[in-house]
């Protein structure tokens, strides 16, 4: 399988006058239709790995290439682009808009990344059949069950056809038959060839992973 | 491979995403319209009355113009004063037709004249002006008694000790019915009528009236310095003539004596009234439209920050800063151009209402009314660039800290 994300020698460093550094000279390799998890405690550096597997920050030293193209090199209006048009988002707290639909949601998901609407609903429908809820797709997102916001969380993402989809403990709100139902996904869309990197706390989540990493301190073990 | 292709935000989503925003937070919306409702309103309503009250300023003046003549006594004279009016001089210009009623008064003396309304050193005594008046002048300058009688033709004829106070010269001297006896420079009048108002002449309700004959007998003719003037209440749109034909009417001998004065300065006091009146109500709008804006932008900040995770999530899914200041801009502009709609209708109502109890002729100023909309709509806009840049500045990182 080709390559998709080549991370290397990554630092991420915070601060002037007491450096930390969150990130201290990561490599990582993940191939088109890998499933990693990325775990480890708190402070380890989970979430600045996520910022910048996601594009939306950058490495204070080191290289990072998406797609054989090195991201640190992009200007922000097309590392926007890059970020929008290759990589889809799931959050913790979904992050859905409350006020609209399932189907608006996921086609919110598109918004400035297809321009036709009517490509939009149609992706959107097949991402809500997808995720099993072509039964949901008019209902008003706030009226949803935790499991099936997640849901629709995860087709917006899968709706923008990413090469990268990155979840942000997308269990941790989520009871255990709940769980099952999100995992029981991915292990689909891994099957279908989707690339996915996950980072949690959860074994559970992480074991269902093809691959599992783990970050101390800003070092990557493997 | 090099997948940075450029992303977008068709006008179509724009649109349909604004509208979505406003509905979304209704209350933020209420408030940002509501503070655009009432500058443009005020706004609206300054204008409208500012104009409406020039106009009834000008029609005034227009009224005063079309039906009143001024013509004074230019007769050389020598210390002793002159008087060039002939002793038929009304009979003679109310004989022109369109004359209604015409009058002849001066100021007596060379300046203002001690008043006391008591014989001694203990009385209340005012430096009053003393205007000597012939009989028609209450109806020729609209004057309303509100006690007694104006002088008549027996005090004219008989220069009788009479005289008539305004409201103001009586509040001084503390005299409040007729029949009592003042002073004016030493001689004793007896007070016949009090004056509450004078239309055409405010300015001398301050005067206490003699007649014109005792004002000669007691005080000498008229001045060069403060002329006899004959004031002539004419027809609607006859005064252009009457001024034309009363200097040889009133001394065919030497019209050039008479020199007619048709509302000295009105045009310059027309226009000086109206120039001020427009001038701060036109400032008073446009701070109040400052203030409208001030709100807006205020309300737009609050709301930025209530939302910054939806704008955060823009950006992960592709939004660029471009992106979110647009739809921040326009999502204000529509509020302010929601917002001036109700404010233009509300304002104009306003100003009907209260041109109709005030008995003036409305005036609206079709720029102002067609125009409102427009200039809420800049107006929100405006408001919306700086809370629109901090949203563009927004991170979308913050996201995922939530």
């Amino acid at each position: 399988m080709s390559e998709l994300i080549r991370l290397e020698g990554v630092e991420r460093v915070f601060g002037q006058d007491s450096e930390v550094h969150a990130l201290d000279g990561v490599n990582l390799r993940i191939s088109q239709g890998d499933y990693v998890s990325v775990t480890g405690p708190s402070g380890s550096g989970k979430t600045t790995l996520l910022n910048i597997l996601g594009l939306l920050d950058l490495p204070t030293h080191g290289s990072y290439l998406f797609e054989d193209q090195e991201t640190s090199s992009l200007s922000e209006k097309d590392r926007t682009a890059l970020r929008g048009r290759r990589i889809g988002f799931v959050f913790q707290q979904f992050h859905l808009l409350d006020g609209r639909t399932a189907t608006e949601n996921v086609e919110f998901g598109m918004l400035y990344t297809v321009r036709s609407p009517a490509e939009r609903r149609r992706r959107s429908h097949d991402a809500l059949v997808s995720v099993g809820l072509e039964d949901r797709q008019s209902s008003v997102t706030s009226v949803l069950s935790g499991g099936e916001r997640q849901r629709v969380a995860i087709a917006r993402a899968l709706a923008k056809e990413p090469g990268l989809i990155l979840c942000d403990e997308p269990t941790g709100s989520l009871d255990s038959a709940r769980t099952d139902q999100v995992l029981d996904l991915f292990d689909d869309l891994h099957a279908a060839g989707q690339t996915l990197v996950v980072i949690t706390h959860d074994p559970r989540t992480a074991a269902r992973a093809s691959r599992s990493v783990s970050l101390r301190d800003g070092h990557l073990t493997s | 491979m090099t997948t940075t292709a450029a992303t977008h935000f068709a006008l179509r989503d724009v649109a349909k995403e604004a509208l979505i925003g406003i509905v979304d937070r209704g209350h933020r919306a209420v408030m940002t319209i509501s503070a655009i409702v009432l500058g443009i309103a005020s706004f609206t309503v300054v204008v409208g009355l500012s104009d409406s009250a020039g106009g009834s300023v000008s029609d005034s003046f227009a009224i005063q113009k079309a039906t009143q003549v001024s013509i004074v006594d230019q007769t050389p004279t020598d210390d002793a004063g002159g008087y060039g009016f002939p002793a038929d001089s009304i009979s003679r210009v109310r004989a022109l037709n369109g004359v209604q009623s015409a009058s002849i008064s001066w100021a007596v003396g060379a300046d203002s004249l001690p008043v006391a309304n008591g014989p001694s050193d203990a009385a209340t005594t005012a430096r009053l002006e003393v205007r000597a008046a012939t009989p028609g002048y209450a109806a020729t300058l609209s004057a309303t008694i509100s006690s007694g009688r104006f002088l008549n033709t027996f005090d004219e004829l008989n220069a009788t000790s009479a005289c008539v106070l305004g409201r103001g010269a009586a509040a001084q001297l503390g005299v409040t019915d007729v029949g009592r006896t003042i002073w004016i420079g030493g001689a004793p009048y007896t007070v016949v009528g009090f004056i509450s108002d004078i239309d055409r002449d405010p300015g001398s309700l301050s005067s206490v009236f003699i007649a014109t004959s005792s004002a000669r007998q007691r005080f000498g003719q008229p001045t060069v310095v403060r002329p006899a003037r004959m004031v002539v209440r004419t027809q609607t749109g006859a005064a252009e003539q009457v001024g034309a034909e009363a200097p040889l009417a009133l001394r065919p001998d030497a019209p050039d004596l008479m020199k007619v004065d048709a509302v000295a300065g009105g045009s310059v006091l027309e226009s000086k009234v109206s120039n001020t009146l427009a001038t701060l109500f036109w400032v008073l709008g446009a701070v109040l439209l400052v203030v409208a804006g001030i709100g807006i932008a205020n309300t737009a900040i609050v709301s930025v920050m209530e939302r910054r995770y939806e704008i955060g999530l823009r950006r992960c899914m592709g939004g660029q800063r471009r992106h979110i200041v647009l739809q921040v801009v326009i999502e204000n502009a529509v509020l302010g151009g929601l917002g001036s709609l109700l404010g233009g209708a509300l304002g104009n109502a306003v100003v009907l209402v209260v041109d109709v109890a005030s008995g003036w002729t409305a005036l609206l100023r079709p720029a102002v009314t067609f125009g409102a909309p427009l200039a809420g709509l800049v107006i929100g806009a405006a408001a919306g660039i700086y809370p629109a840049i901090l949203a563009g500045r927004m991170q979308p990182v913050d996201v995922m800290r939530a």
